[in-house]
């Protein structure tokens, strides 16, 4: 199952912002992570994931360093900062909030009497 | 070079020329498609099939464009300052080279014997020699560095020339006026006219950074991401 472009769309920077609470990351490995978890369903094109990393660095809620693989390739890695934990609760409540309202409306047994 | 390194070259071309992208992005987007390429590589695709997959998983070169315009909506309008600021100093260049040898031209013509209409023709012929030869050398210069793809580009230096001329037009048509040989009948209209272009220059080169700024917030209005092949 294939996710929707707007539905990716609205959960690109909550996603990206998660998976760097859990380290300092590169797109190519972001990427990666996506579509591991969503086993292939989260269907981003692979270059969007930058420009959503250049806005969450302007809004200032995430940084960018260089740094030299061990097989000597110069990659760029982001770093969540405070503004973008603060941003990841906010994200995580709204998200929380949304699902926990579709899920009792689609668990509601439909009353026969 | 491999034929995997040569596309990926021309892959990087055809973003580098971009109005929204900076080399710093290419170089992100680039490492990108090699990591995926290695991956690609270990699962038995050839190099070929491994950089047609990666490059399309990357996304549509005009796509990418659009996106990175969202993210840095000021860099196309400072690209086409850019190239139309490049624009105006050329043309000041050519101009000024201009000047100095069609100069040179009226006093070799007066060493030479040259005397009255035929020293105003050295003149304009020195003048459109220099400038036809000035435009070739810059027309080979610039095709030989940039690809044909560079279309807004040119655009914009073009669009820096024009109104670079069309500034300096206005007082060229006052000089034109002024080389009518039978001076002595015009020399009062002469000296209103020296007092008209001396206005004339001085209102337009206070109007010209404007104007360029007007242009320039048109012209990123205007345009839009181009399709462009994927080499």
């Amino acid at each position: 199952m294939a996710v929707s472009k707007d539905l990716v769309a609205a959960s690109a920077a909550p996603m990206v912002l998660s998976i760097l609470a859990e380290g300092d990351n590169y797109g190519y490995a972001i990427i990666k992570r996506v579509r591991d978890l969503s086993g292939g369903g989260m269907n981003w094109t692979d270059g969007m994931l930058y420009p959503v990393l250049h806005r969450l660095e302007k809004q200032g809620q995430v940084q960018s360093y260089m740094q030299t693989s061990v097989a000597g390739r110069k990659r760029k890695y982001y770093r969540l900062k405070e503004q973008g934990a603060k941003a990841l609760t906010e994200h995580r409540n709204q998200w929380m909030l949304v699902h926990t309202t579709l899920q009792q409306l689609w668990e509601r047994k439909p009353c026969l009497t | 070079m491999s034929d995997v390194e040569k596309q990926i070259a021309q892959w990087r071309d055809s973003l580098a020329c971009s109005e929204t992208m900076r080399d710093s992005d290419v170089d992100e987007l680039e490492n990108h498609l090699r990591e995926e390429l290695e991956t690609l590589s270990t699962s038995g695709l050839s190099p070929n099939e491994a950089f047609f997959v990666a490059r399309r998983r990357l996304g549509d070169t005009a796509a990418l464009e659009a996106e990175f315009a969202k993210a840095h909506p000021h860099r196309r309008l400072g690209h086409h300052l850019f190239w139309m600021v490049v624009g105006v100093l050329t043309a000041r260049l050519f101009g000024t080279v201009c000047m100095l040898v069609s100069n040179a031209s009226i006093w070799l013509g007066y060493i030479l014997g040259l005397r009255g209409i035929w020293l105003v023709l050295a003149y304009g012929v020195a003048q459109t020699v220099a400038l036809a030869i000035l435009v070739l050398l810059a027309w080979r210069y610039y095709a030989s560095r940039v690809q044909a793809t560079t279309v807004k580009r040119s655009l914009s230096i073009s669009t820096g020339l024009f109104i670079a001329c069309a500034l300096a037009g206005l007082p060229w048509i006052l000089r034109l006026v002024m080389l009518i040989p039978d001076w002595t009948i015009w020399y009062s209209a002469m000296v209103t006219i020296g007092r008209a272009r001396h206005w004339v220059d001085t209102v337009w080169s206070t109007l010209t950074p404007f104007l360029l700024v007007a242009t320039a917030i048109a012209l990123s209005l205007r345009c839009t991401p181009t399709a462009r092949s994927q080499g």
